[in-house]
């Protein structure tokens, strides 16, 4: 059995709100997650759904009103923090250091001496070695993401916490970042990042939790979450006139004698096979399309919708 | 380690921000047309310059004191970049302790050299270095840590410009504080005698600290009263501090 990195229970928060701060607003209401040691975990959500809030309760920027934080299997404490990364939604970095005194800063704060090797080497990693003496308010956003990461990383962590890392990114620099944190894991690191970019998630999570509203709706690997359900057959064919008649289909398409047709479900795909192998006909391919994850979000979010 | 590196940070800082070269330039600069007074008023020459750069860096302390440190904290919590900070395993009062120890560096550092700027310039104007203002110039700083640790104070809990009026409330308030007790506790008695007593001993007495005007008859401050108003200072400002410390560990940063 996997070992469990985080766990969080029910993990709630509410910040003073209205006239003279004597109202709270919930925005946190139930957050639960569980993360396992060496994968990486997509944390989903709508902006303003809870994902920054509950990355600074974990991280101890900001502190809950009621639930656990378990790190290992025990509650989350101040020396923990030296095991973890943090690379915070829309890099806050002091704008008159350069990369390498910023990296060298970060690494003091761990009571870390890093020698000149092991930050270059740092830097060669996330390809910044030659903007290192180069002061961050001259940084894009992307080398600004890079430095970040490394940032992140430079006390060695097992476990790393990135918010919204991909965001506003161009897809090359997407393309890298998500190259950078595949690399992560294949160290042996275990990773959790936000994202409202539901495409990324899927290329590189292992689980992911989806958040509406301050709650966990749902939470499981991407083949527990959609893979199971299809939602619709593509099938291809030849060597007949048409669809059959008692075919219930929702498109068909025909190309140099070729159809192209979709049909709802798998029995309808099964009913249509069987009268084209009757025909005489062939068929060219038979493709299930299974629901994607932004399909299943947005089922989500309107379920919830409703909901305080 | 960790305290060190904020420590060096804020100093980094404040040094490079514009406010800190304007007080600086604007500080040397009225440092220097001090000898331009002295030729308008009908008095010693040397007593005015002496006099003027003495106001002038006790100004320079106050300023410093007050709007580099608020300006700092705020821009740290507005900036975001204390995210970096409290996500490490810092607690917020290293955070707080750190901050504290590169504000005072950075004051010392400004008056060691405003110090020289005058020394200098009194040098080639009356042909004396006044050495004898450097204890002052200690006390200034002792004086400038006091409104540091209040303004980490009221920036831990409020926004920055009335951090900034109330540190500089307090600095006002904390120089009048012995003629308010000379005067109302002649006047008063029982619980109001009390209460008046309580403000004083509560506010912090920045007169103590204070010789600039005794200084161009004296020509320097006794060792004993030299030792007590630092003793006094430090402690003080050690205490609001450890308030600070005890404010910020709470506040919620959005």
């Amino acid at each position: 059995m996997k070992e469990k990195i985080l766990e969080i229970i029910n993990l709630k928060k509410s910040y003073p709100s209205g006239t003279l701060l004597l109202k709270r607003t919930e925005v946190l209401k139930g957050i639960n997650i569980n993360v396992y040691k060496g994968e990486i975990y997509s944390l989903l959500g709508h902006n303003g759904a809870g994902k920054t809030t509950t990355f600074k309760i974990i991280t101890g920027i900001s502190k809950q009103d009621s639930g656990e934080i378990l790190f290992k299997g025990k509650t989350l404490n101040l020396k923990d923090k030296s095991k973890i990364g943090f690379l915070p939604e829309r890099p806050y970095f002091y704008e008159y250091l350069t990369g390498r005194e910023f990296l060298e800063f970060s690494a003091n704060l761990f009571n870390l001496k890093k020698s000149k090797v092991q930050i270059e080497a740092l830097l060669s990693l996330v390809d910044l070695k030659d903007a290192a003496d180069v002061q961050l308010k001259k940084y894009s956003k992307g080398m600004l993401q890079r430095i970040g990461i490394a940032h992140s990383i430079i006390n060695d962590p097992e476990f790393i916490i990135l918010d919204e890392p991909l965001s506003g990114l161009d897809p090359i620099g997407r393309k890298k970042l998500r190259d950078l944190i595949l690399g992560l894991k294949e160290e042996g690191r275990t990773i959790i990042y936000s994202s409202h970019i539901l495409q990324d998630a899927e290329m590189i999570s292992d689980r992911i939790g989806i958040i509406v509203k301050g709650k966990t709706i749902m939470e499981g690997s991407l083949e527990e979450l959609v893979s199971g359900e299809i939602k619709e057959v593509d099938v291809s064919f030849y060597g007949v006139d048409g669809i059959p008649k008692d075919v219930d289909y929702i498109k068909v398409e025909k190309k140099s004698n070729v159809f192209y047709t979709t049909v709802k479900d798998t029995d309808e795909a099964n009913k249509l096979i069987a009268k084209i192998i009757k025909d005489g006909g062939y068929i060219k391919f038979v493709n299930p399309v299974r629901k994607t994850l932004e399909e299943l979000f947005w089922e989500i979010k309107d379920e919830n919708s409703g909901n305080s | 380690m960790k305290i060190v590196a904020i420590a060096k940070n804020t100093y980094r800082e404040a040094v490079r921000s514009k406010l800190f070269l304007l007080l600086t330039i604007f500080s040397i600069a009225f440092i220097l047309f001090s000898k331009v007074v002295s030729l308008l008023v009908i008095s010693s020459g040397e007593k005015i310059i002496v006099d003027l750069g003495l106001a002038i860096i006790e100004i320079f302390t106050i300023l410093l004191s007050i709007l580099i440190s608020v300006n700092l904290f705020y821009k740290e919590r507005d900036k975001r970049t204390i995210f970096n900070i409290l996500s490490k395993p810092i607690s917020r009062e290293q955070f707080i302790l750190g901050k504290f120890l590169g504000l005072s560096l950075t004051l010392f550092v400004s008056l060691v050299i405003l110090g020289v700027v005058f020394s200098l310039y009194a040098l080639t104007v009356t042909g004396n270095l006044h050495l004898y203002i450097f204890p002052q110039l200690l006390l200034f700083f002792v004086e400038g840590e006091i409104l540091v640790s209040f303004s980490l104070l009221f920036t831990s809990v409020s926004t920055p410009i009335l951090s900034s009026i109330f540190s500089l409330g307090i600095f006002v308030v904390g120089n009048f504080s012995s003629n308010f007790l000379l005067y109302y506790e002649a006047k008063v008695k029982g619980v109001v005698k009390l209460l008046v007593n309580i403000v004083y001993y509560v506010l912090p007495n920045f007169s103590i600290l204070n010789y600039k005007n005794q200084l161009v008859y004296t020509k320097g401050i006794a060792l004993s009263n030299f030792l007590n108003a630092t003793v006094y200072g430090i402690d003080y400002a050690l205490l609001i501090l450890v308030l600070s410390m005890i404010a910020f560990r709470n506040r919620e940063i959005l």
